[in-house]
């Protein structure tokens, strides 16, 4: 159905997920790619910088910290019929440069993680998904996250967000145990 | 466009799919006291929306994906998460107007409701260009 799945990421549980769900509806061949954008600034909470500790932080350059978590994350949910490739992009203009991903890698779904904030929370930081909604050109599947898995670090499957019914449970997955689930 | 996306997605998945159409409560003046939702007062409204919606499963819909139509009242957003809920819906499917602006603020709201409340993942695609105006209400 899919040969290209764009996933951006900013590290957080809700990235993850939706990550996690990219990779779980992936058929054999397609290639599930995940990227972040790194912003000149560190107020975003959730810059790859302020997720490693400060000292180590300080002294190496957010690409590098970049590469390792997405290193990371890949690790965590690769699989043997998917191909998650990582990319990474400098970039003041978040949305813009996804947007520009998406059809660099021809990208025929873009799977997002929302944090679901409200309020003032939501105006200030929630509009990233939002306007990817509105923007892109292909379809956008948004996953809300779990309110379960709010902190980014060591988040794995969660049970109850996805799937429920035997319908979703009929994707195709690897043979052996799963890399992060429910039971 | 989100009807012949969803299709390809209950088929690919072998799930169900639910057409829901929401009716809004919008209200006419009948008389100088008297308010009635348009579905009250215009015959066969909600009749010749059933036929239409019919004709529009059968358009997009292939045979093999088991399909029901469902018509509501109320809220759209409200609605829209209610019956997502009471159904355990997998997945919502639907479309938006990529508008922005001002309209955005007025009109496109509903998605990004449906967006941040929804119990499970929304599946969201843009109209390519302006969807001709609903012409029933």
């Amino acid at each position: 159905m899919w040969r290209n799945i764009l996933v951006p990421t900013d590290f957080s549980g809700a990235a993850r997920q939706a990550l996690q769900l990219a990779v779980r509806l992936a058929p054999p061949g397609c290639t599930v790619h995940v990227m972040h954008v790194i912003t000149p600034t560190e107020s975003d909470p959730y810059s790859p910088v302020r997720l490693r500790p400060e000292g180590q932080a300080r002294r190496r350059l957010p690409e590098e910290v970049t590469d390792e978590l997405l290193q990371q994350l890949v690790q965590d949910v690769a699989t043997d019929q998917v191909v998650v490739a990582r990319a990474w992009r400098r970039s003041s203009d978040v949305i813009g440069s996804i947007l520009d991903y998406a059809d660099t890698v021809e990208a025929e779904l873009i799977v997002l993680g929302t944090h679901g904030r409200r309020g003032l929370q939501r105006f200030l930081l929630g509009s990233v998904a939002e306007a990817i909604v509105r923007r892109a050109s292909v379809p956008v599947l948004t996953v809300r996250e779990h309110p379960a898995c709010r902190r980014p670090s060591g988040t794995s499957w969660c049970p109850r967000t996805f799937p429920t019914t035997p319908a979703w449970h009929s994707v195709r997955r690897p043979a052996g145990p799963p890399t992060s689930g429910p039971g | 466009m989100a009807l012949r996306e969803a299709a390809r997605w209950a088929a690919h998945f072998r799930a169900r799919l639910t057409l829901l159409h929401v009716l809004a409560p919008a209200v006419i003046p009948v008389s100088v006291t008297e308010m009635a939702a348009v579905y009250e007062v215009v015959p066969g409204l909600q009749e010749r929306l059933h036929e239409e919606l019919t004709r529009w499963i059968e358009a997009e819909v292939p045979e093999a994906v088991a399909s029901d139509l469902r018509i509501e009242e109320g809220p759209v957003d409200l609605t829209i998460l209610e019956q997502a809920r009471q159904d355990q819906a997998d997945l919502i499917v639907m479309a938006t107007h990529g508008r922005s602006g001002v309209a955005r603020w007025l009109l496109g709201s509903v998605t990004e409701r449906v967006l941040r409340q929804a119990p499970c993942p929304v599946l969201t695609l843009r109209h390519r260009e302006l969807p001709p105006e609903p012409s029933l209400h």
